[in-house]
């Protein structure tokens, strides 16, 4: 059974393109850097005299020692790129890797038994591995995957000294890290390093790595299948993320190709800077606002440099998700008050925590309850609601960031009118609050919704009299509306924003609004997708927010578009039955707009 | 030897930073430390060691001490316990 599978692993092993889903556009070209604790390392059991005795542990010795000088260069680098806040991921590597006492189980072991201390290393190691794979606490099994990367760290250096490791070999060229699974923190660690592209086994267009990703800019293919096992570390690959195909092998010719095509990427990016400060109007004079979606402080950079209306969605999860214990309120005020410091005179749209209820209950230290449909469960508005002391945590510190700035607050995964008065409750004990501590915060600070479930769409008019502001959500929308798991890749196929009901859910979003005088913006990735622009103009957005990285193209759409037509185009897809028509005729319009775009832009085209 | 008994009172239960904060104190003392949960004993002045314990909130700890400082350390740690491990925590 396994020997067939080999087999046809090695069949595929011939084919020079491997597919997967394009997760963040660009182009890597590089070694593969396989994820260094799936590397199989042969450890041998070999007899030691005693005089080797004190040879071994001097061995064990440098070679944590040249781990943690690593350790902390990567730490340094992370400061740099990112920002102190992150280097927590490394401090815990770093405190289990120079566990003293650990070390002298180690050292008693060899000295006992005269055993070689790669094998002892790694027995003593292992064994507390197991201990913890034991735990039915899944919080505490996540650090399995620390310890296990410090161990294999730590012996490909015990075994350096007798050959070179394969991915050590070449640390100094650009490197594209392959990987089962990607967690965000390996994104932060790795693209602070010489790693320009990720590739995964594991992952859909959506999740929250490839949104960290095409935020830093970094090319990222996902849902490779078998990847870690038909790629050797240090084979020359090409990754095409603008097409989401890996390329083994490639001909002198074809890395000449893309790096032409990296060039171009280069000039398009140049042009786009040029333009960043022209104003975001149609032709005919109607101004959608452009603003951008970010997860982290260090995005600001992009947005600065490509230009935008401020923050239309600032993402809130990730100093959760980054961080070892939950963040406190001065830590996240730090945070909100830095972004919105940075763009004094912009909006800051600062969404409240959106994560799902797997995340969390680790957070609260509370055994993780498997739950049956976890897009339809404990998350988001939900969790606060359910433990309003870590709600109001988060709103002091938005309150209190709101003093520096234009500030809004939004509130993810509504799908009730009461949401929104328990919510607005909690914002009103919040300031209450502030006001007996005596801190400053924008006493107007508005507060809107994002629009991502059904019940929201088809009662927009109604939920449009208890907020200031609606934003929607297009990814979630579309996933409720139409019933299709969005991380699923069997029913990728599915997941379709420009499903008739998707369309005219937006409608009936934008028109609620209208009727009750408040504004609409549209922060899912249908947004950031320039062939979709005509359309969302047409059905009559006031601002769109998107990916940093499109704030460019979005841009040179709407300035090249009439309001007028645009109008009439979305009337039209409004009585359209089928997606696929849809699809088509939104094509069409987008070629007839721009019939030069592919030529120019294509490695922007998603 | 002494012997005492705590209850881990962090929200996270003792997630790195506590525990780093426990190793420290713990490495200070002269005496033999372990902590032992249900059938794993580990050496208190082991991060490793005290991350495997996979300690939740709400979970009981016992320690055993013994050396020339026991009394002083089991005390310490328990008084650091009380502490959430000085974690800048809120109920």
């Amino acid at each position: 059974m396994l020997k067939e599978n080999e087999d046809s692993i090695e069949k595929f092993h011939n084919i020079n393109n491997l597919y997967g889903i394009a997760a963040s556009p660009g182009i890597a070209i590089g070694k593969a850097y396989i994820n260094i604790s799936k590397q199989i390392l042969n450890i041998s059991k070999s007899k030691i005299d005693k005089s080797q005795i004190n040879n071994e542990i001097e061995r064990l010795k440098v070679a944590k020692k040249e781990v943690n000088s690593e350790l902390k260069d990567t730490q340094e680098k992370i400061s740099q790129k990112y920002g102190d806040e992150y280097c927590d991921i490394i401090d815990s590597q770093i405190s289990i890797l120079n566990d003293s006492e650990i070390e002298r189980e180690i050292f008693e072991y060899v000295s006992e038994n005269l055993l070689n201390i790669e094998y002892a290393y790694k027995l003593i190691i292992s064994q507390y591995i197991e201990l913890l794979e034991d735990s039915k606490s899944e919080f505490f099994r996540e650090r399995i995957s620390d310890i296990r990367e410090i161990k294999n760290k730590v012996l490909f250096k015990l075994l350096a000294y007798n050959e070179k490791s394969s991915n050590e070999s070449i640390k100094d060229e650009p490197k594209i890290y392959i990987a089962k699974y990607l967690t965000p923190n390996d994104i932060i660690i790795h693209s602070s390093e010489n790693i320009v592209g990720f590739v995964a086994e594991e992952g859909g267009l959506t999740s929250h790595v490839s949104i960290l990703a095409r935020t830093l800019d970094i090319p990222m293919v996902l849902g490779i299948n078998k990847v870690t096992n038909i790629i050797k570390s240090n084979e020359n690959i090409v990754l095409n993320a603008n097409k989401g195909v890996l390329i083994r092998n490639p001909g002198t010719n074809e890395i000449k190709e893309y790096r032409e095509e990296q060039k171009k990427h280069f000039a398009i990016e140049k042009i786009f800077i040029q333009h960043k400060n022209d104003p975001t109007i149609t032709k005919d004079g109607k101004t959608i606002r452009l603003a951008a979606n970010i997860n982290l402080p260090v995005e600001l950079n992009m947005v600065k440099k490509y230009g935008g209306d401020g923050i239309g969605l600032y993402r809130t999860e990730y100093l959760y998700l980054m961080k070892n214990d939950l963040p406190t309120e001065n830590e996240l005020f730090h945070e909100y008050s830095h972004i919105v410091k940075e763009l004094p005179n912009e909006e800051i749209v600062i969404r409240t925590i959106d994560l799902g209820g797997d995340k969390m209950y680790l957070k609260f230290g509370e055994e993780l309850s498997k739950e049956r449909n976890p897009f339809m469960g404990y998350r988001a508005i939900r969790i606060c609601l359910d433990k309003p002391d870590f709600f109001i945590t988060q709103l002091k510190a938005i309150l209190r960031a709101s003093h520096y700035g234009k500030v809004k607050i939004m509130i993810p995964m509504v799908s009730t009118i009461e949401e929104i008065i328990n919510a607005k409750k909690y914002i009103q004990k919040a300031k209450d609050i502030l006001i007996k501590e005596r801190k400053p915060f924008d006493e107007n600070i508005k507060v809107g919704i994002l629009v991502e479930t059904p019940s929201v769409a088809f009662l927009a008019n109604r939920f449009a009299k208890e907020v200031d502001y609606f934003s929607i959500g297009t990814n979630d929308l579309t996933q409720y509306m139409l019933a299709v798991d969005r991380g699923n890749e069997k029913i990728n196929e599915l997941f379709c924003h420009y499903d008739p009901a998707i369309i005219g859910a937006i409608k009936l979003v934008i028109k609620g609004a209208q009727s009750n005088n408040i504004k609409t913006t549209i922060c899912g990735e249908i947004a950031s997708d320039p062939i979709a622009t005509i359309l969302l103009v047409g059905l009559g957005i006031d601002t769109l927010s998107v990916s940093p990285i499109f704030l460019g193209p979005i841009r040179t759409v709407i300035r090249n578009i009439s309001y007028k037509e645009s109008k009439k185009f979305a009337n039209k897809i409004l009585k359209m039955e089928t997606r696929q028509e849809i699809k088509l005729a939104i094509r069409r319009e987008f070629d007839k707009n721009f019939p030069d775009w592919e030529k120019n832009y294509e490695s922007l085209l998603k | 030897m002494i012997e005492k008994e705590f209850e881990i009172l962090n929200h996270q239960g003792l997630h790195a930073r506590p525990a780093t904060a426990l190793v420290s104190l713990a490495s200070k003392f002269e005496s033999d430390i372990f902590l032992i949960r249900d059938d794993k004993k580990i050496n208190a002045k082991s991060i490793l060691g005290v991350l495997v314990l996979a300690a939740e909130h709400g979970c009981k700890l016992k320690i055993q001490a013994s050396g020339i400082d026991e009394a002083a350390a089991a005390a310490a740690i328990i008084k650091l316990s009380k502490d959430h491990f000085g974690m800048d925590e809120k109920d």
